[in-house]
């Protein structure tokens, strides 16, 4: 377990130092994380790495501007060089800016979180936690056509404690642990290259060890070894308007893109209009905004069990929560931290958080989970008369108000009168958010239902990496623009 | 910090480790940024951290550790890490060893000090940006960024050695809501002091200020010319994917073996150069080894690649001093960070002349590298689409969405203008002039 918490004391007189140097209100985070990184290759090692971190961060609003300095370590002269930072820094936004920032009520809260954890990665012996990944790669490796299997794996435990001027006092331990793993086969001049479960880094979740274990790397391994030497022969990607059934693998990421990202509000107020863009979304409620079909409800949830996005409290002190933001297919909420949710008159959700101790706390997409529906998967494809089942995003480029987007998958299966056909490999698709979303005409049922984690969501500048994750079943989209 | 701290530092990770073989780095960067939208600074940050890494062989096999914390305990906490994965027998085979006397950077002239950053000043050029765009009737949206480093290195047999390096950079965006349209400019430099705030503004608000079409462009093949960031892209993404260490010893056009080969248009000339003033000048990289000039690309013709020393070793050469931090295990080395492209000798109106009918690029939103054999990039253009009718700027667009192979781009008709600018790329900087292309596809 981690023992770099700094006393109470100190995070208190970081306060104190703030208010004093005139700062209206303040709070200090500080942050103590160990990550552990394995990366293998054809059943060896080839990447083993430790890393610690620990420090703290300032936030303060002085006249109605931040502030924002960290230091590394817990160090009372440091501690207090980055209060006076933070203090300076607001006061040259004070002097800069028109309007004052709004933060509406006091949160107080108080409290502490553990990620609930059967195997403590932490304690394990090195040797025991490679061996399934490393069984794994070397399996895959061994098979004909696979030219070369990899993975990768990540523990990481955050421990965080939050302290406000409003009266916060918060404790938090987050544990995350993943892994994920990627066939490449060379057959006949085709080189294709096939990951497990996702191509988001790896399958990552809050909790111990026992995430790995589950993942059943051996057998998956196996799986994907065999679907990257088919990908080998498949047939290229058709052109045209297809009805496309898309699996969690891939439905995931879209979500992520194409929902999570728009309903960001400090995205919709322009705070990432210079770099990761803007939203199309208003911020407006009270005008109804039809967003996609009846039956797309999408929520987040901070207190999903095993998310990525699962905590006690977000970096402003507010609890995690449940959410809407789509319902029936109409806009009804958003992502927010304090300051964007007091310029609509609401109240925070929950959905601030930092990259460590040296990034400002921005808004982040928790738990995204698209609602289940009521098919079963087997039926949807026997009712879908000329489509394709597309799974494991690829690649994707979308514009910067998030209305137009261009997606490849790594592979799919053709869907001729409900029957599975031929596969195919990189199959792609572009179009409209709008269009897409209510294109949705049937959602599968629980039965298929699956949570991904992405365990570096980029956003801000400096860069800063959140990890988030999404559930869905398999959705089917009406008629979209394939291929090309 | 200063530098006798970074050396004694590492003289105690040497003290800690005795005699056991080992490489450790000390990175500490003091950064401060600037971010605003809306005519409104949202984000006003700074702060100094650091990164050891210490990394231990034992028996060929390799362990790596990183800390944030500089006291004797953490210190030792990362040294028995290293040594607890070293211990290991699936640890990594590392192969090679450390950086020794004879490769480690030797400075010949006294260390540079570095300068302070203010973010008193860096305040004072977002001012301008928010005062120009309220009296334009516009938003201002953006970051100013300044960071000041210090890096060490020390090995079982080299060292320590300390060097600094310092950048600042400025990222300027006036959009019309009412018009619904945007012009972006950036732009780095070695010196805070010399952001040209106003040239960014004028050249943002040029852009912007430009009647809107709505004429539609079919999807074909274009006359473009990209702009500083945009041709930044293109050029820093051929370079660490085609020039860079191992994947210069493939079978691909790119290789080591196609060397002297005409691969390019012979106006393209490409070449590193980490101790040219007009950008970044850092000493040595992060394994210690003295960072060399070198070409990449000399009038069209494949010239040479950048190597750290697992590459160089691996190819039979030496290192040129271009390893990276290894802190984000999924960016991986060896990388060239400061990056000169020739310039033209027509300026921009000179070129938009030659062009006649075709797009001028700002920057491309979200580019994604969908094949490496031919780099095959999608992306769509942003804020700053600009219409070129018979030879003149006319117009800004809607943003487009492209599809294209970087290498047949840069085999076409490839030109470029007289303005070279420093831009930030990634974790480096590449001076690049505007890029004219032929063959730009638009999807």
């Amino acid at each position: 377990m981690n023992d770099h918490s700094p006393p109470e004391e100190l995070a208190l007189h970081a306060l104190n130092v703030c208010e004093q140097l005139g700062a209206a209100y303040s709070d200090v985070r500080s942050v103590s994380t160990v990550t552990e990184y394995y990366a293998v290759a054809n059943g060896q090692v080839v990447n083993a790495s430790d890393k610690v971190e620990a420090g703290m961060g300032i936030r303060v609003l002085v006249d109605g501007a931040w502030g924002f300095a960290f230091c590394d370590g817990f160090n009372r002269e440091d501690l207090e060089k980055a209060c006076k930072r933070a203090v300076a820094l607001g006061q040259i936004g004070a002097e800069v800016n028109r309007r004052r920032v709004d933060i509406g009520s006091p949160v107080i809260s108080s409290g502490s979180y553990h990620t609930p954890v059967i195997m403590d990665p932490f304690a394990m012996d090195i040797e025991d936690k490679l061996r399934p990944i490393l069984d794994a790669t070397k399996a895959m490796r061994s098979v004909h056509g696979i030219v070369n299997a990899t993975g990768t794996m990540e523990f990481i435990q955050r421990d965080t404690q939050f302290f406000s001027n409003e009266g916060s006092r918060i404790s938090q331990t987050i544990v995350e642990s993943g892994a994920g793993l990627a066939a490449v086969a060379a057959v006949s001049n085709e080189v294709q290259r096939r990951t497990f479960p996702t191509n988001l880094l790896r399958q990552q979740g809050t909790g111990g060890f026992e995430l790995i274990q589950n993942l059943n790397l051996v057998e998956n391994g196996s799986k994907i070894t065999q679907e990257a030497i088919d990908m080998c022969s498949a047939i290229p990607c058709p052109q045209g308007e297809f009805d496309v059934i898309m699996d969690p693998t891939l439905l995931a990421q879209v979500l992520h893109e194409l929902v999570g990202h728009n309903t960001e509000l400090d995205r919709i107020f322009g705070s990432e209009r210079g770099y990761a863009g803007t939203s199309f979304v208003s911020p407006d409620l009270s005008t109804p905004s039809k967003y996609g079909s009846p039956l797309i409800n999408v929520y987040f949830d901070s207190t999903y069990p095993g998310g990525l996005g699962t905590f006690g409290y977000d970096d402003e002190g507010v609890p995690a929560q449940r959410n809407d933001l789509i319902k029936n297919g109409m806009v009804v909420g958003f992502h927010t931290s304090r300051e964007t949710a007091a310029r609509i008159g609401k109240e925070s959700n929950g959905c601030m958080r930092a990259d460590g101790h040296h990034g400002m706390p921005i808004v982040r997409m928790t738990n995204l989970i698209l609602k289940p529906g009521e098919w079963p998967l087997e039926e949807l494809i026997a009712d879908t008369d000329h489509g394709i089942l597309m799974s494991v995003n690829q690649s994707w480029s979308i514009d910067e108000r998030r209305e137009m987007f261009d997606y490849s998958a790594q592979f799919g299966y053709e869907i001729n009168g409900g029957k599975i056909g031929r596969m195919i490999k990189a199959p792609t698709f572009r179009g409209r958010t709008l269009e897409l979303w209510n294109s949705v005409d049937a959602i599968c049922n629980e039965d298929s239902f699956k949570v991904y984690g992405l365990p570096i969501c980029g956003k801000g500048e400096p860069w800063q990496g959140g990890p988030v994750s999404h559930g869905c079943s398999p959705a089917r989209f009406r008629s979209l623009c394939v291929g090309g | 910090m200063q530098h006798d701290q970074v050396k004694s530092y590492l003289q105690n990770v040497r003290t800690c480790i005795g005699e056991e073989t080992f490489e450790a780095t000390l990175h500490y960067a003091e950064d401060a940024n600037l971010r605003f939208t809306d005519n409104y600074i949202h984000q006003n940050a700074y702060g100094d951290q650091c990164l050891l890494t210490v990394r231990v062989q034992k028996q060929g096999r390799l362990g790596e550790a990183f800390t944030r914390q500089l006291t004797e305990e953490a210190i030792h906490q990362a040294v028995e890490k290293a040594r607890r994965i070293a211990a290991q027998p699936h640890a990594p085979d590392i192969g090679y060893p450390f950086t020794g006397e004879d490769e480690i950077y030797h400075p010949s002239h006294p260390v540079r000090l570095t300068l302070g950053i203010d973010p008193r000043d860096l305040g004072k050029h977002v001012e301008k940006a928010i005062l120009t765009a309220g009296q334009e009737k516009l938003t201002a949206s953006g970051i100013i960024a300044s960071s000041k480093n210090i890096m060490g290195y020390i090995s079982s047999n080299a060292g320590p050695i300390s060097g600094d390096f310092q950048s600042a950079w400025m990222n300027v965006l006036l959009a019309d809501d009412e018009k619904q349209c945007s012009g972006w400019t950036s732009m780095a430099a070695c010196d805070p002091q010399d952001i040209d705030s106003d040239r960014l503004i004028s050249d943002a608000l040029a852009k912007v200020k430009l009647p809107k079409s709505e004429k539609k462009i079919p999807p074909g093949l274009y006359r473009v010319i990209l702009d500083h960031h945009a041709a930044a892209e293109v050029l820093a993404l051929l370079s660490d994917c085609c020039f860079a260490g191992s994947s210069f010893h493939g079978d691909g056009l790119i290789s080591e073996k196609n060397k002297g080969k005409q691969v390019f248009h012979p106006s393209l000339s490409m070449w590193e150069d980490a101790g040219d003033p007009a950008g970044c000048p850092v000493a040595f990289d992060f394994e210690g080894v003295p960072k060399q000039k070198v070409s990449l690309i000399e009038r069209g013709r494949i010239a040479g690649a950048v190597y750290d020393r697992a590459a160089a070793i691996k190819a039979d050469l030496r290192s040129t001093g271009h390893a990276i931090s290894r802190e984000k295990p999924f960016i991986v080395g060896p990388s060239a960070q400061n990056l000169f492209v020739d310039p033209g000798t027509q300026n921009l109106d000179e070129m938009v002349e030659l062009v006649h009918s075709g797009l001028l690029i700002s920057r491309f939103q979200y580019t994604t590298l969908i094949d490496h054999e031919k780099l095959v990039i999608a992306a769509t253009t942003r804020d700053g689409t600009l219409l070129i009718e018979n030879g003149e700027v006319t117009a800004v667009l809607p943003n487009l969405s492209f599809r294209l192979s970087v290498i047949d781009l840069l085999q076409g008709e490839v030109g470029f203008d007289d303005d070279r600018r420093l831009m930030k790329m990634g974790s480096g900087f590449i001076a690049t002039p505007r890029m004219f292309v032929e063959n730009f596809k638009i999807i």
